[in-house]
């Protein structure tokens, strides 16, 4: 069944909470990928460089490498790492009328500091890539490892974010000289409140703080339509029928309980969300463990049965309880925990085989 | 049952600090310890409160758990409300809120589009709870047990105090920032520990985050719990695992050496992480069927006390 979610999208976005596997998964999913014979590419924002040590093919860099699958035939495997910096860079240049505009705005301070400093550069650089990416058509399919943050809704707002931050109504309440078009294009009240509004703001951020912060958005003049038009354009992308939105959890209540949250915001959002992957399950290691616990064993066996049984029934309720919020609308697939460390290649092949 | 690194660990020293935070690799069990903690904490007579960082949802089971213990209280601590709760503060009128809040948007698209605010805005909870005072002017809390985003996050919330002193330079933000900088790099009264699991990806990810934390962050930085340890400790060690009960078949062998191998590896885990490291380390070990199972939380408590020191109730 993930198959064919690989044969039937150009984008997957691989979601869900922290330490369920979900840069491994998204790494299968691209050597499944080019196994299908596809030209794949797996794009990860992860900074703890995961990606780069279960694939064992050394360092990642903001630009695609090539990662030779045995047996993939015509299909390719191209893995990226997210350099927020660099990616942040490049969308500025890519987007700015002039050379020396681009260059203004990657010297200014605020700049610096923000476009890397802050966590939610991630998700703004992870949507600028998936952009860039998409828009070059060199890929068949894109598989998108989100950041590692604690609730995806983030990465997915992000263009709309980023949309309103660039959306002239409110650039004009920080673009010097004018004071004048607030008043003729919004009621008083509003008005009155802007005014306000920029009053307290400049006592709790000093006058010096709005200032900068006007000037470096009077650097991105002539380019609000291009980032707006791209935040619409990824925004579109993101709703479309050929992606994909999978959640990737384990067997624990408190990461179903976040993922089911998440189920809540794709729907509201009309995202296609196509399937839970519940990681890190328990194998089947014996045929009937109630016939065995009925058996005499040695005491410690035993307590190792019922540790399993335990163990089992658990995880077995909360596939049941994630059947009962899809009602068949998506898939769900087990994937029984893997019994060693992921942190080569051929393992990793063996890994896709397993979930694919 | 035997868990090591509990000598090494003084608990009473750690709940001297007024702010604990809990980080670590997401899905370690940062939500657990610090419920945990907060429950040792309560344990020992102090008023404790659990902050929870933009968390999306919660687990029924940390109600009824933490239910028990009304000396406990939690909050769920996100932008949005902190935002408002701060500018309220500082306007000390709803109606003058909401007209330039709720009926205008710039400040809106700020608090979402510049998440340096938004880190900030937790921080400053953080700050505003751990300075407020009771009627007869005691510390409201005497714990304040803060349950942060994973690695990569909460390396950013704890820098951001750091980055806005940067780009303020004055106003009250500025000011205010400098108040949150000193409660997170006081080593008497802020903590930082870290939660991870005996498992190759995050171990390493817990070295990087302690060694990042050491040479660029400059709060404190507390034990490292280790949790969901697979003990076994029944499972016998020896090649032979005929040996201990007679006979028993290859399907059950093989049961029996994934439990095996299992524990073997967390353990290969653990000692490799305290030869390269100094910090100190508390194992917490795994419960199998966590909080579904009814059995769970009686389990688990036992276990957790048996780690904390905590005498038992008469």
């Amino acid at each position: 069944m993930i198959e064919d979610i690989i044969r039937n999208h150009r984008i997957i976005i691989c979601t869900g909470c922290g330490g369920v596997g979900k840069t491994t998964v998204s790494a299968a999913l691209g050597i499944t990928a080019a196994l299908l014979g596809k030209k794949a590419i797996v794009l990860t924002i992860d900074p703890a460089k995961r990606l780069a040590d279960s694939l064992g093919i050394g360092d990642l860099t903001n630009e695609p490498k090539l990662v030779k699958i045995p047996g993939a035939g015509k299909g390719e495997m191209w893995a990226m790492m997210l350099d927020v910096k660099n990616t942040m860079d490049s969308v500025v240049r890519d987007f700015s009328t002039t050379p020396d505009q681009a260059e203004r705005i990657i010297g200014n301070p605020i700049y610096r500091q923000f476009s890397q400093n802050f966590a939610g550069a991630q998700e703004y650089g992870g949507i600028g890539r998936l952009h860039q990416v998409y828009t070059e058509k060199k890929y068949d399919i894109i598989i998108l490892d989100t950041p590692p943050s604690q609730n995806a809704v983030d990465f997915i707002n992000a263009p709309r974010h980023l949309k309103e931050f660039f959306s002239r109504s409110v650039l004009k309440y920080f673009l010097p000289g004018n004071e004048e078009s607030i008043i003729n294009t919004t009621s008083r009240i509003v008005a009155k409140g802007g005014i306000i509004a920029l009053k307290i703001f400049n006592r709790l951020t000093g006058s010096y703080f709005m200032k900068d912060v006007a000037e470096f958005l009077s650097n991105f003049d002539g380019m609000y339509e291009t980032f707006r038009r791209q935040s619409d354009e990824v925004m579109n992308l993101l709703a479309d029928e050929k992606s994909a939105f999978l959640i990737i959890l384990g067997p624990e209540t408190q990461k179903m309980h976040e993922s089911l949250a998440l189920f809540d915001v794709f729907k509201e959002m009309g995202l296609p969300f196509r399937g839970f992957i519940v990681n890190m399950c328990t194998p089947r290691l014996v045929g009937d463990v109630d016939a065995l616990l009925r058996e005499k064993n040695p005491a410690w066996l035993q307590s190792l049965l019922k540790e399993y049984k335990i163990q089992i029934d658990y995880e077995e309720i909360i596939i049941q309880k994630l059947m009962e919020k899809i009602s068949g609308s998506a898939f769900i697939k087990k994937v029984p925990t893997f019994p060693k460390d992921i942190h080569n290649l051929p393992v990793l092949i063996e890994y896709s085989r397993r979930l694919c | 049952m035997n868990i090591t690194g509990i000598p090494k660990i003084n608990f009473d020293s750690l709940f001297s600090h007024q702010v604990i935070f809990v980080s670590g690799k997401g899905g370690t069990g940062k939500t657990t310890l610090s419920i945990f903690l907060a429950q040792a904490a309560a344990q020992r007579g102090k008023k404790v409160l659990v902050c929870h960082m933009n968390r999306l949802s919660t687990d029924p089971w940390e109600d009824k758990f933490l239910g028990r213990y009304p000396k406990i209280s939690r909050i769920f601590i996100d932008s949005a409300h902190c935002f408002r709760e701060y500018m309220l503060m500082k306007l000390k009128s709803e109606k003058l809120y909401s007209l330039i809040f709720e009926n205008f948007s710039a400040p809106n698209v700020i608090r979402n589009a510049a998440p340096a605010l938004k880190e900030l805005l937790l921080l400053g909870k953080v700050y505003y709870e751990a300075t407020r005072r009771t009627m007869l002017f005691t510390q409201r809390w005497d714990n304040i047990i803060v349950d942060m985003p994973s690695t990569g996050n909460a390396i950013a919330i704890l820098n951001i105090p750091e980055i806005v002193l940067n780009i303020f330079s004055a106003g009250i933000i500025a000011w205010e920032t400098i108040k949150i900088k000193n409660l997170i790099n006081d080593h008497k009264r802020s903590v930082l520990v870290l939660v991870t699991i005996p498992e190759y990806m995050a171990m390493q990810e817990t070295r990087n985050f302690i060694s990042h934390v050491n040479d660029k962050l400059k709060i404190s930085l507390g034990p490292v719990f280790i949790n969901r340890v697979p003990s076994y400790e029944w499972v016998p060690s020896g090649p032979d695992l005929n040996s201990p009960g007679g006979l028993i078949s290859h399907e059950l062998r093989q049961f029996a050496d994934f439990y095996r191998s299992r524990r073997d590896g967390a353990r290969e885990q653990i000692n490799e992480f305290n030869q390269r490291s100094d910090k100190l380390i508390c194992e917490i070990p795994l419960v199998s069927g966590a909080s579904l199972n009814p059995e769970f939380t009686g389990a688990i408590e036992q276990r957790m006390n048996e780690i904390f020191f905590v005498k038992k109730k008469p």
